[in-house]
């Protein structure tokens, strides 16, 4: 899969090749074309390959072993409106793209960023919801941002985010869940949602195959007839066990945000005043969670990259009610017993196995030493 | 064993308590201060620590704000700032894990001053009315300030008798352990919370004779006696802490057996009737000033 890393310049070079080098309209050639055929293209329809997967980046070695290129990967979705005013949500996600990859990676040292920065419209709309895999090239996310079709109009609510949150929570597969940590999910809308589901959607949305696949990855408790009594709060809570989940409000609507915070908890939603504050608060929210951002510099961190006084004031009580240093615990977690997070240059036997060689090793020398020597510490 | 940061070194005197989260030492600083030390229990704790970091600081900007407010109208303070300790210092201690840690520091007072309201109860021992009086006013103004500090998402802090520490002689209560503070999910939680502290001060107030407690600094007091045969004002007392469960139910039918209709409360609302006592439906309930003629003074609280 290759050692790429993302870097600004590689970004505009994916832009120019990929044709899109203006600031708007971003989509327009996709929505044609999906106006005239009735079809996603492959890159984001979930109906294609449907379980996402978040992958370690490997290289063969001559010995039959594998070195990992890049680190341990982390995914990063979203879930964006694109009805009614939000509607040129992409162009925003694709001008926007580099700052959000570097101002997240600096708070992911040793990592490797992973995005599928999905969209959705209403169940009334041609495409109800539209989501990449997990990429991490430059070409690949300018190529799958390109090909969406954002509804644009429309608008009513509730919207339909919901059907984006069930693949999110059964429709993925990440190398890090498998060891212990989580990945980040975004909900991103300005207003509330229906709450219940309805197996015909799923079937427009993701093909009649979709609950095949939905057991395959792990959940055969779902079922056509348990879909009918499914609510939106019981699948955020299975988000959560593989996701820090966060619903990012933008504007200040009561009665959406109060909607969303009986769902996600107070300390979930997070409102922002403007989509163009996304990138910035996607990555506070990584920070703080991984614990690389430490909540007493979090003002200061928000002073480097927003003017307003007031909205560096009114982000920093939104983000620092969220559950600090979340993934830190994690970590110390699976340290804790013994392992190691993997990075670049680990050797794997195979591509499937949950940890690297050395770590096995190191699993198999004494490890009453460490422990012995830590009971002798004095600590308060 | 000392403990330093960058901004200080602090010398560990004692344990207070050994939390589910985080550890709380009796520590003194470089000028033999006391104050105390929070640190998290283990590594993965790091988060509580910086999340009750976040809360008292906002307690600390909001009492700030207003105490401002306040002063625009009148002579007296509010002194929400003595219901929470202060954060003085902020570090993680790296020859322990990295484990994080914060200095508290408890406003105008001697952290050695305060102890465990709970021996009171371990020492199968009682409360005078007087000082369960302005136990519970502290409560209920602390309560009322949770409620001021964030209204659409007030912190909540659950209420655990092991946790609350007192210091008579200048009418402090206090909790110890603030890594369990939290946001409000629902009204109920305030609703439990309110009735667990009115409980704790019917429960102290029920037990046998005067009671005799150990502060920090290790020494012994002896706090007022109590003669065995109640008063007419204070089974006066007894009733009007029934009647704070009736307000915090909001005086719900079911509970009431005047079987009067539903009120709406706020811990301020509840605070102020338990001083000065109410009228309901052409009755009077009395107050703490009916009971004892302004014996007792409220706590201070915003007026709204």
């Amino acid at each position: 899969m290759g050692r790429d890393l993302f870097t600004r310049t590689s970004y505009e070079a994916a832009r120019v090749a990929h044709k899109v080098t203006k600031t708007s309209h971003v989509t327009r050639e996709a929505e044609q074309k999906a106006h005239s055929t009735g079809k996603l293209n492959p890159a984001v329809d979930p109906a294609v390959d449907m379980i996402r997967r978040s992958l370690m980046r490997f290289e063969p070695k001559d010995d039959g072993t594998f070195e990992v290129t890049v680190g341990c990967p982390i995914p990063i979705e979203s879930t964006c409106d694109t009805t009614g005013s939000m509607g040129n949500n992409v162009d925003i996600a694709m001008k926007n793209f580099p700052d959000l990859y570097e101002l997240a990676a600096e708070f992911l040292p040793g990592y490797d960023p992973q995005f599928a920065l999905g969209i959705f419209g209403d169940v009334c709309d041609r495409f109800v919801f539209q989501r990449p895999q997990f990429e991490m090239t430059p070409g690949a996310i300018v190529n799958y941002l390109k090909n969406m079709v954002p509804e644009h109009a429309g608008g009513d609510v509730p919207e339909d985010p919901h059907y984006g949150l069930f693949a999110a929570a059964y429709m993925t597969s990440a190398y890090a869940n498998r060891i212990g940590l989580k990945g980040y999910h975004f909900l991103i809308t300005d207003a509330s949602a229906h709450t219940r589901f309805s197996y015909d959607t799923f079937v427009r949305i993701f093909g009649d195959k979709f609950l095949e696949r939905v057991h395959e990855n792990g959940f055969e408790n779902i079922s056509k007839e348990s879909i009918s009594s499914l609510s939106i709060g019981e699948v955020v809570l299975d988000l959560l066990k593989r996701s820090h989940a966060y619903m990012i409000h933008i504007g200040s609507s009561w009665g959406s945000s109060n909607f969303w915070e009986q769902i996600y908890g107070a300390e979930r939603v997070v409102m922002i005043p403007s989509t163009e504050y996304l990138p910035v608060v996607e990555a506070a929210i990584i920070g703080l969670t991984e614990g690389t951002l430490d909540v007493g510099d979090l003002k200061g961190y928000l002073k480097k990259h927003i003017q307003p006084v007031k909205v560096v004031n009114q982000l920093a009580t939104e983000l620092e009610k969220i559950d600090l240093r979340a993934q830190e615990a994690l970590r110390y977690k699976i340290t804790g017993d013994g392992h190691q997070i993997p990075k670049a240059g680990d050797i794997f036997r195979s591509k499937t196995d949950l940890w690297p060689i050395s770590d096995e090793e190191s699993l198999e020398s004494d490890p009453s030493d460490d422990s012995e020597a830590s009971e002798k510490l004095e600590w308060v | 064993m000392l403990i330093k940061s960058k901004m200080g070194e602090y010398s560990v005197v004692r344990p207070l308590t050994l939390g589910e989260w985080a550890n709380h030492y009796l520590v003194t600083d470089g000028e033999g201060i006391a104050r105390i030390l929070m640190v998290a229990r283990r590594p993965i704790d790091n988060g509580k620590v910086d999340s009750t970091f976040v809360a008292l600081e906002k307690l600390l900007e909001k009492s700030d704000e207003l105490e401002q407010i306040y002063s625009e109208t009148s002579d007296k303070k509010l002194h929400y700032d003595w219901l929470f300790p202060t954060v003085l210092d902020r570090f993680s201690i790296a020859s322990q894990a990295d484990r994080k840690a914060l200095v508290l520091e408890y406003r105008d007072a001697d952290p050695r001053e305060f102890f465990p309201l709970v021996q009171v109860l371990n020492q199968n021992q009682r409360l005078d009315f007087k000082t369960s009086a302005w136990v519970l006013g502290r409560f209920l103004k602390l309560e009322d300030f949770f409620e001021l500090a964030d209204e659409k998402r007030p912190l909540y802090l659950p209420f655990v008798q092991q946790n609350i520490l007192i210091s008579p002689e200048n009418h402090r209560m206090m909790p110890l352990d603030w890594s369990r503070i939290t946001r409000r999910k629902t009204r109920d939680q305030l609703e439990t919370n309110l009735h667990k502290e009115v409980s704790f001060i019917e429960e102290l107030i029920n037990a046998k004779s005067f009671y005799t407690l150990e502060t920090p600094k290790g020494d012994f007091r002896k706090y007022r006696a109590y003669s065995a045969s109640l008063a007419e004002a204070d089974k006066g007392y007894l009733e009007l802490l029934k009647l704070c469960h009736w307000l915090i139910d909001g005086l719900d039918v079911t509970n009431d057996p005047g079987g009067r209709t539903r009120l709406t409360f706020d811990p301020e609302d509840i605070h102020r009737k338990f001083y000065h006592g109410y009228c309901c439906d052409g009755r009077n309930y009395e107050g703490l000033d009916d009971l004892y003629g302004r014996e007792f003074h409220p706590f201070t609280t915003l007026p709204r």
